[in-house]
């Protein structure tokens, strides 16, 4: 064990003040909008807190970790491109501010006011569909840094998952989305000092250090390890696809929540040009501890997601240790927190909710509590809490036996594809061009949703796969840049062959803030 | 761009990005405290996120 008791008892109180802030919480739950976007009263500040948190989870530590360990500094050009996609969106309000203005909770309820409410039933299946497989990794990757990072026996990486993720539903089934606000602020003033802390350790550590860290990049992997273009891992098709993704990105539904949760469309605007500030320094932070488990044990073909979680076990004080440890405990809560309950509400309103509503032949018009003829707003509050348990207990399953390919990055990438893709059509081409129509919308989902698929299922069996078609399965940029065009093109083909069949519905901003 | 300029590029790049989330963190976590307070004290008084939302967009 490389830790003292000291250490320990500072997670320990961190632990117990978010189960006990996130229990009051249940008290301040009146409806739906308050158990999802906590009654759409978020400020800026808090806005912001909260949309951090969520954005730097324990799994992204691992993840860009991982990055930074197998490819040295050149996945800095993430945080890059992060930068400026985050820095448009804060400017202009694209995609962010209509989707406000709408007053929608889930991002695919957009598809019901836009399209119909079939579109919103695939788009609700296909996000979940996503959504659960791109969050499968989070538990045991946040649970292998816990045990890389305490020195525990690996045996012990399953029990310490399960235990992880029943903290977080208890205090997520209490008080929803104003639970995971108050957790979240806790969690980015936390996390934020054991990023500080880490860092400032690594930086003065006798092997450790700037010099040393590009030393042993450029001895491990040569030139490759600095320049982006050159590197066959990342390269022109990858930078291209974070930059799309990262506009896109923004409808990803624990994303799309803060926003949607603040108190107008101008503060959904401004939280993403305050936040912008900090996508650089969430996504290299982690890698540049990649890069220094790298030089500290000199051995690349050591398992990046134990590597970095033991180096810095083994080199951070006491006190500092714990900090650290409950920080990265908050940032695994933050995020799970979140998604659990992002993609719980996907599943009731976007896919249970309007099958109910389809059965009962209801009318496809939204009533005064958010709720659109399926469910009433109490009954969607029980079945979220629900799906909460369904979906953790699965992603338990699924952390503990599924397989990578390539790297955990890669994977969340892939899989968010399923969803981004067909987001550039019935999203973002649905707010801003007037032609979007549903058959385009049907389309743009399902051919968008196949790429990205196509190439798990083929990841999977590739003696099976053609040559020709072999360049998709070893290169997941390409997968992702792929689906994005294709999902965009089949909405402008198809909307465009088919506006006198189904004229489009039209959408109105004029009194938008 | 050769190999060493990409070096003083992600120095750079590192220190900026470290100064820029640090400024922001501890901005956010000033302001947002007073936000958090109301926050808990709504709560407390048994009040529903919504209506604690409806009173503070009030002119």
């Amino acid at each position: 064990m490389h830790l003292s008791w000291i250490d320990y008892a500072i997670v320990f109180v961190y632990i117990g003040g978010t189960v006990i802030a996130g229990t009051l919480a249940r008290g301040a739950i009146k409806g739906i909008s308050d158990f999802l976007v906590a009654g759409r009263g978020l400020k800026t500040h808090m806005a912001v807190a909260t949309m951090v948190s969520t954005g730097l989870g324990l799994v992204t530590v691992m993840y860009m970790a991982e990055e930074g360990f197998k490819y040295g500094f050149v996945p800095f050009v993430f945080g890059v491109m992060a930068l400026i996609t985050s820095l448009i969106i804060g400017r202009t309000g694209f995609i962010v501010s209509r989707l406000r203005h709408l007053q929608v909770m889930t991002v695919p309820e957009f598809y019901e006011l836009k399209y119909t409410r079939g579109v919103r039933l695939l788009g609700g299946i296909i996000l979940t569909l996503a959504g659960t497989l791109n969050m499968g990794l989070f538990p045991i990757l946040g649970s292998k840094f816990v045990v890389g990072f305490t020195g525990l026996d690996k045996e012990y990486v399953n029990y310490v998952m399960v235990a992880m993720l029943v903290i977080v539903v208890f205090y997520t089934l209490m008080g929803g989305m104003v639970s995971v606000v108050l957790t979240d602020f806790a969690q980015f003033v936390l996390l934020a000092a054991g990023f500080l802390f880490g860092t400032y350790v690594i930086l003065n550590h006798p092997q450790l250090g700037w010099e040393n860290m590009v030393q042993a990049v450029q001895t491990h992997h040569g030139d490759l390890g600095f320049d982006p273009i050159a590197n066959p891992g990342y390269g022109i098709s990858m930078i291209l696809f974070l930059f799309c993704v990262g506009l896109v990105g923004v409808v990803w539904q624990p994303e799309m929540m803060r926003p949607l949760s603040a108190e107008s469309p101008k503060v959904a605007r401004r939280v993403f040009w305050i936040s912008s500030a900090t996508v650089m320094g969430r996504a290299l932070v982690p890698m540049f501890w990649g890069i220094a488990a790298l030089t500290y044990f000199g051995d690349p073909s050591a398992d990046p997601h134990y590597a970095m979680p033991e180096m810095l076990g083994k080199i951070l004080p006491i006190g500092i240790a714990g900090l650290l440890m409950a920080g990265m405990f908050a940032a695994f809560m933050s995020t799970h927190d979140s998604y659990l309950l992002a993609w719980s509400g996907v599943i009731v309103r976007d896919v249970i909710s309007p099958i109910k509503a389809m059965l009962a032949k209801s009318s496809g018009s939204r009533a005064e509590d958010g709720t659109w003829g399926g469910l009433s707003s109490e009954r969607e509050v029980y079945w979220v809490r629900a799906i909460v348990v369904i979906l953790a207990a699965f992603l338990a399953i699924f952390g503990a036996l599924y397989q990578l390919p390539e790297t955990a990055f890669r994977f969340m990438y892939v899989t968010g594809s399923i969803y981004f893709s067909g987001c550039v059509g019935t999203i973002a081409l649905g707010l801003y061009w007037k032609k979007a129509n549903t058959p385009g919308a049907y389309c743009a989902l399902i051919l968008g949703a196949l790429v990205p698929i196509n190439f798990l299922i083929m990841t999977e069996n590739q003696e099976l796969v053609p040559e020709f078609l072999l360049p998709l399965v070893e290169n997941s940029n390409l997968v992702g840049l792929t689906s994005l065009i294709v999902g965009g093109l089949a909405m402008l083909i198809v909307a465009s062959l088919t506006q006198k069949s189904h004229p489009p519905r039209p959408l109105d901003f004029s009194d938008m803030e | 761009m050769d190999v060493e300029t990409w070096k003083e590029v992600w120095k750079l790049v590192f220190i900026a990005s470290s100064i820029a989330f640090y400024t922001v963190v501890i901005a956010v976590a000033f302001k947002g405290f007073g936000d958090v307070a109301q926050m808990l004290r709504n709560m407390a008084a048994g009040r529903g996120a919504s209506e604690s939302a409806t009173d503070s967009n009030q002119p």
